[in-house]
């Protein structure tokens, strides 16, 4: 991790501690727990998947690439659909 | 300040017990976007075998080569819609993992990721249910 990271990270843990704070204020004892787990958990994701650097899996230009992949072969189809109807009613001439 | 560090020493320890839950978390949300982006690109794949049957058929039906042109016009104008679903579809899920690993990088929040994911969800059933109604035609 670098020190960017690093500082982000931290300000991240430091404003769920702030959360978790407020959190323990405002609920009755039965959900201390629930919600300084809930904090916790956010700020230990964000630590690993950090260190992971598991960034960017589905990328907005693959879907695009898809989306073209799709209008090209459906205007193959289309083309391919007009011969044949040309075909069968001038036999193939233009 | 060295009360400050021992707090934030002490959430880090607890962190360390709570992230195996949270990562498992975030790797099944994960696999979800990719699974639903492979499902979606595979049903795109099998609608474009489809179409050019569907295509062929109403060449086949066609009694002049008007009617056919006529057919295959309105024929495709349905299916417009289902190539704009597919694109809202493609696109959302993109957004969704993106959002996720923005707020794994801690610069995005869990409700925009929660959003973001049912925005994709909702996209890709309805990326489905149009070409469930094209087919049924």
């Amino acid at each position: 991790m670098n020190h960017e990271l690093i500082a982000r990270v931290l300000g991240e843990a430091i404003k769920a501690i702030g959360e978790v704070i407020a959190d323990v204020k405002e609920k009755r004892q039965a959900g201390l727990i629930e919600a300084a787990s809930d904090a916790l958990t956010v700020i230990g994701a964000i630590v690993e998947s950090v260190e992971r650097g598991d960034l960017q899996k589905i990328d907005p230009a693959k879907a695009q690439e898809e989306v073209d992949r799709l209008r090209e072969a459906l205007a193959k189809n289309d083309a391919e659909a007009d011969r044949l109807l040309r075909e069968k009613f001038r036999g193939g001439g233009e | 300040m060295r009360a400050s560090v021992a707090t934030l020493a002490g959430a880090l320890i607890l962190v360390a017990g709570c992230a195996a839950a949270q990562e498992r978390a975030l790797s099944k949300a994960h696999a979800g976007l990719e699974t639903a982006l492979s499902a979606t690109v595979a049903a795109k794949d099998a609608l474009v075998e489809w179409d050019a049957h569907a295509q062929a058929a109403i060449v086949a039906a066609a009694k002049t080569e008007d009617e056919g042109k006529q057919a295959l016009a309105e024929y495709r104008a349905a299916r417009a819609v289902v190539v704009v679903a597919f694109s809202e579809a493609v696109v959302a899920l993109a957004q969704a993992s993106s959002t996720l690993s923005l707020y794994e990088a801690g610069r995005e929040n869990a409700a925009k990721v929660a959003e973001k994911i049912s925005t994709a969800a909702r996209a890709v059933e309805a990326f489905a249910a149009k070409v469930k109604a094209l087919r049924a035609r």
